[in-house]
């Protein structure tokens, strides 16, 4: 307790955010038991966060894997994903992803064998007097990331609060609240694990050391209050906050308890306060009590128009087919199945798309439950957005500068602190898309701004080119100049002799020239003998590794079927022997001094003569390495779909085409032709 | 075959949408219908003071309003219903009709809501995109233009006018071209009648308009001009708000009054925006007053005349034509305050809420650059715990 602010913090003082609406609740399953869903007949899942640019794919098709063994190694800020049930890979390959515009990435599919073994579990039972990093490492390696919706990865949170903050962890913050309408799991989970949470929540403790353990739970879940008080005696203080959207958002929560405002250009565990998901705390503490790897989730499933609704327990991977049918989906026409909660999810363009750590709720409302979207009117300036905006931005602004593609004038108005959270697009009179506008904003921003490094890194190499190019210029020009002085000398000499003398001196220029080129002769071919043999050798094992590779290269081109015609299989011989000894004479540059350069160029000629006259052999065949056979000329890419929110405002597209009548149209010459 | 299989030959089957999916109930047309709702008390007390002439004059104003949309709209090649759903047409011919005087020609009336609505608005780009309000726009338009016609078809406020200035007594002097001195000075007599209770002497009628002249004359604020220029304005008697014709000014400012709280009810007006104007106002007014009271008039008298109470309610508050931000639209009322209190004092024109709308609108854009929001997270130290 050392300031007072942490004093009021302790004391359970309640701040208020900027901003905030009241959207209706539709919580009707919070009194839901949990249930566990069966064992789908195909488990797709995606690595595109689990691999990292250094990560690697620790199983193959045909492997049989069990549940809670590791597929991928995971590098960076990633962390590896587990298989969710026992089977057999089936494929590695593009599947489409849980994304708007219904993306394709790597996926692993397994087929379940149904017997769903598991790896035994490694429970580390005295974490207690465990060290940090231990426990660090065991979150990081279980796959634990924030299932809240943004999958942070838990263990650089931590890490970050433990090293980055000023004087360590002050406040950790478990976050109950939930705000989201319609989504009901992290409720129930408060209401059915409530000791769990705790002892996940006291693994937290201690590993952060907090001054203040705080559970934030919004004041709509009385069963789920109750629950925790109980739970969290002695661990953590359960404060009731007002249900407002976005409360549950990291900042407006840190906001609500702490009153403090982080900006969004600083990471929150870096001013020493952590914030973490009450599902992720429960991953926690299934990982290292139990020494169950994440392989599974809650999620809600609610709507209209399932026959029933509830929570349920599914593994990562699960496909939302699979989920709709055994909630019985009964479809209206143009059926929105939203993955995410009304506020923030998207509507996805298949169903077969599987569930992954960040999916908290499947949404399939009835037309009647939550009304199609209308067609936009224009803005009338009624400063409603801004006055709910929790990230203190004016949004009509950013939108209409967003619209005139004016980037800078965007950025300006803070489109970067905008966290899509929807409060504009709710309250707007003109039903506006403006979350829509800004995903859009915020897309083509991380492109400009992706094209400006790579423009920078482009200038820089081509300064450096012309510099070179200046410089060797400049050295040539000197070389020119002195041979021409040189001739002009020697002109001017014989210019003042008689033609006796001239003669003469041509003689015995000659003689001379005559006696240099004998010596050099003899000396060629006396060292011959000794120094060139190993000169040759080495040479001789540079072509045999040269030919070695281009082998290999003819190989896999054969496989990749370029080498259909001869022709150009002669000319990329050639072309890759001359690329080859090109590069062998680069990399013997530096060890060379100038004057042999050229020597050694002269050489490599006679070298070439030795190549050719060599039998190859053709029967030995050479094993692939390196290269993956690719079947990209086959089979082109795909083609990519386009993303439907990134059409800015679907609706805008009719008013585009937006002509004079004919009648009004001024005849111009080429009209009239 | 799956979405990117299919390259565009499976159609879309599940619907799609942008996020957020839920919406909250306040629409452009439930505003718009519900400024348009708490007008309608003014709008009777109008018709009560000032005759059917009100009446017309809105029918006049909606028609044409509604005839310039479609016209608009399809120059525009947008869909008709959608784009005459906004009902914000029928707001600018409300005010207008509370605005232009009671018994103006019909052909002056559609001009003034051609201009307000496809010079004011639409050249600018429609809803939402004009710089001015239509509406004073408009009736500045024929207050420049034509301001003989304005003076001479200003009615004098009476209690039980509509009796006099009947539908078609109105149709008669509004589309048949009739003078209009007649009825006027009808419903003038209202108030003598009112006052002396002597009915057979009004149905006389040839002998009274002396004694008219000189009870009421031109409008209060025309005198008050006149006064002022030959500074005798402290001499000038203040204005009698017990009389019948005085009392109009304030059952107006009530009924704008109610239609204000309404607003301000349903959250449609910012309650800080009229509170700053009005506030304002009233310093502005004593203050001025008090030093110089051959300048500036009482502060009464200021409120009550020349639709001070309207411009605070409905015309500053038009969120389009202020300012953007939430502190450049307090700097907004207090400038529009400013300016009316001033103008009163100086200006050459006696509409001076008008003028002062439209100044306060030019500058609203350069309110808008100089005010802006501080940002999330000011105020944050690095380990400030």
């Amino acid at each position: 307790m050392a300031t007072p602010l942490l004093q009021k913090i302790a004391n359970g003082k309640i701040w208020k955010f900027f901003g905030g609406i009241k959207p209706q609740e539709l919580k009707d399953t919070s009194n839901c038991v949990i249930e566990t869903l069966k064992i789908p007949s195909l488990i797709t899942i995606p690595l595109s966060r689990h691999l990292g640019p250094e990560g690697e794919i620790l199983v193959n098709v045909g492997d049989h894997v069990k549940r809670g063994q590791p597929l991928t190694v995971a590098s960076g800020r990633y962390v590896p994903v587990h298989a969710s049930t026992s089977g057999t890979i089936s494929a590695i390959s593009k599947e489409v992803l849980p994304h708007p515009s219904g993306y394709t990435d790597l996926c692993i599919s397994i087929k379940p064998d149904g017997l769903d073994e598991c790896e035994p579990y490694n429970p580390i039972s005295n974490w207690e007097s465990v060290d940090n990093n231990t426990l660090l490492e065991r979150i990081r390696s279980y796959g634990i990331e924030g299932l809240g919706g943004a999958v942070f990865q838990t263990e650089a949170k931590l890490r970050s609060a433990l090293d980055d903050a000023k004087d360590g962890c002050k406040v950790l913050i478990i976050n109950g609240c939930e705000c989201e309408p319609a989504i009901t799991c992290d409720d129930r989970i408060m209401q059915e694990q409530a000791t769990d949470i705790a002892k996940g929540i006291a693994i937290l403790n201690k590993i952060l050391k907090p001054t203040v353990t705080v559970v934030a739970i919004e004041d709509n879940k009385h069963k789920a209050i109750q629950a925790m008080e109980v739970a969290c005696k002695g661990v953590a203080t359960v404060r009731v906050i007002p249900t407002i959207y976005p409360s549950g958002a990291a900042r407006n929560l840190i906001k609500i308890i702490t009153g403090i405002e982080v900006p969004y250009n600083v990471h929150t565990s870096e001013c020493g306060i952590v914030v973490d998901n009450v599902g992720t705390v429960l991953a926690v503490k299934e990982a290292i009590i139990d020494g169950k790897p994440l392989t599974e989730r809650v999620i809600t499933v609610t709507g209209d128009n399932f026959k029933h609704q509830g929570n349920v327990r599914v593994r990562l991977g699960t496909s939302v087919r699979f989920i709709l049918s055994n909630f019985g989906l009964n479809p209206e026409y143009h059926q929105r199945v939203i993955l995410g909660g009304p506020m923030m999810g998207f509507t996805l363009p298949t169903i077969d798309v599987p569930i992954t750590k960040a999916a908290s709720c499947v949404l399939a409302p009835s037309s009647k439950q939550i009304p199609k979207l209308k067609q936009q009117t224009n803005c009338i300036r009624c400063g409603r957005c801004a006055r709910v905006c929790p990230s203190r931005l004016v949004p009509y602004q950013m939108y209409s500068q967003s619209k005139a593609s004016n980037h800078a004038a965007a950025q300006k108005c803070g489109i970067k602190d905008c966290t899509l959270c929807g409060a504009c697009a709710y309250v707007c009179p003109s039903f506006i898309p403006l979350t829509a506008q800004f995903r859009y904003e915020k897309a083509v921003e991380k492109h400009i701004y992706e094209a400006e490094k790579r423009n920078a890194r482009a200038k820089e190499r081509i300064a450096a080119k012309q510099q070179r190019l200046h410089e060797e210029e400049l050295a040539r020009q000197k070389k020119k100049e002195e041979a021409l002085a040189r001739i002009k000398a020697q002109k001017e000499a014989e210019a003042k002799m008689t033609p006796e003398e001239l003669q003469a001196s041509r003689q015995k220029a000659l003689e001379e020239a005559k006696a240099k080129a004998k010596a050099r002769k003899e000396a060629l071919l006396k060292g011959a003998t000794t120094p060139l043999s190993g000169e040759v050798n080495d040479e001789s094992q540079t072509v045999e590794r040269i030919k070695n590779q281009e082998r290999k290269a003819i190989e896999i081109s054969k496989h990749e079927g370029h080498m259909d015609n001869p022709l150009a299989k002669a000319r990329l011989e050639q072309e890759a022997l001359a690329k080859k000894l090109q590069q062998e004479k680069e990399a013997h540059k530096n060890d060379l001094p100038f004057n042999l350069r050229r020597q050694a160029a002269v050489r490599t000629d006679t070298l070439n003569i030795k190549y050719y006259e060599e039998v190859i052999d053709n029967n030995t065949t050479h094993a692939l390495v390196g290269l993956e056979p690719n079947d990209a000329l086959q089979n082109p890419e795909r083609k990519k779909p386009v993303a439907q929110v990134l059409m800015s405002a679907q609706f805008d597209k009719k008013v585009e085409n937006n002509k004079l009548p004919e009648v009004l149209k001024k005849k111009t010459l080429r009209s009239k032709k | 075959m799956n979405i990117s299989e299919s390259k565009g030959v499976v159609r879309q089957i599940l619907g799609l949408e942008t996020a957020p999916h839920l919406k909250a109930s306040m629409t452009t047309q439930k505003i718009m219908l519900i400024v348009l709702l708490s007008l309608i008390p003014a709008f009777i007390v109008a018709i009560f003071y000032f005759g059917f002439g009100v009446f017309w004059q809105f029918v006049n104003c909606t028609v044409t309003a509604l005839i310039c949309e479609c016209f608009v709209c399809l120059l525009r090649r947008r869909n008709l219903l959608h784009y005459l759903s906004d009902l914000s047409y029928l707001v600018t011919a409300m005010i207008l009709a509370l605005t232009l005087p009671p018994l103006l020609p019909v052909y002056y009336s559609v001009i003034a809501t051609v201009f307000a609505i496809i010079v004011v608005k639409a050249v600018f780009g429609g809803l939402g995109h004009n710089i001015f309000n239509p509406a004073m726009a408009a009736f500045i338009f024929l207050v420049i233009s034509c301001p003989k016609i304005m003076g001479t078809t200003w009615v004098v406020p009476a209690p039980f006018a509509y009796g006099q200035a009947s539908l078609s007594a109105t149709v008669d002097v509004i589309y048949k071209g009739e003078d209009p001195e007649n009825l006027k000075h009808l419903v003038e007599a209202l108030n003598l009648s009112d006052n002396s209770n002597d009915k057979e002497e009004l149905q006389q009628g040839q002998g009274i308009l002396e004694k008219l002249d000189a009870i009421t004359g031109a409008t209060f604020l025309e005198k008050v001009k006149t006064s002022r220029k030959a500074k005798t304005l402290n001499e000038l008697t203040e204005a009698d708000f017990s009389t019948s014709q005085n009392q109009a000014y304030i059952a107006l400012a009530i009924a704008y009054l109610v239609g204000g709280l309404i607003l301000i009810g349903c959250r449609i007006i910012l309650f800080r925006m009229v509170f700053t104007f009005f506030t304002s106002f009233a310093v502005l007014a004593i203050v001025l007053h008090h030093f110089y009271p051959s300048v500036f008039y009482t502060f009464t008298e200021n409120l009550l005349y020349g639709g001070v109470i309207l411009c605070g309610f409905y015309i500053i508050t038009d969120p389009v034509t202020n300012a953007g931000t939430a502190k450049g639209r307090i700097y907004f009322s207090i400038l529009a305050a400013f300016l009316i209190v001033i103008l009163r004092a100086f200006g050459s024109y006696s509409d001076t809420v008008a003028f002062a709308v439209m100044l306060s609108n030019a500058c609203a854009p350069l309110i808008d650059v100089l005010t802006h929001r501080r940002s999330f997270g000011i105020g944050y130290k690095k380990g400030d715990l």
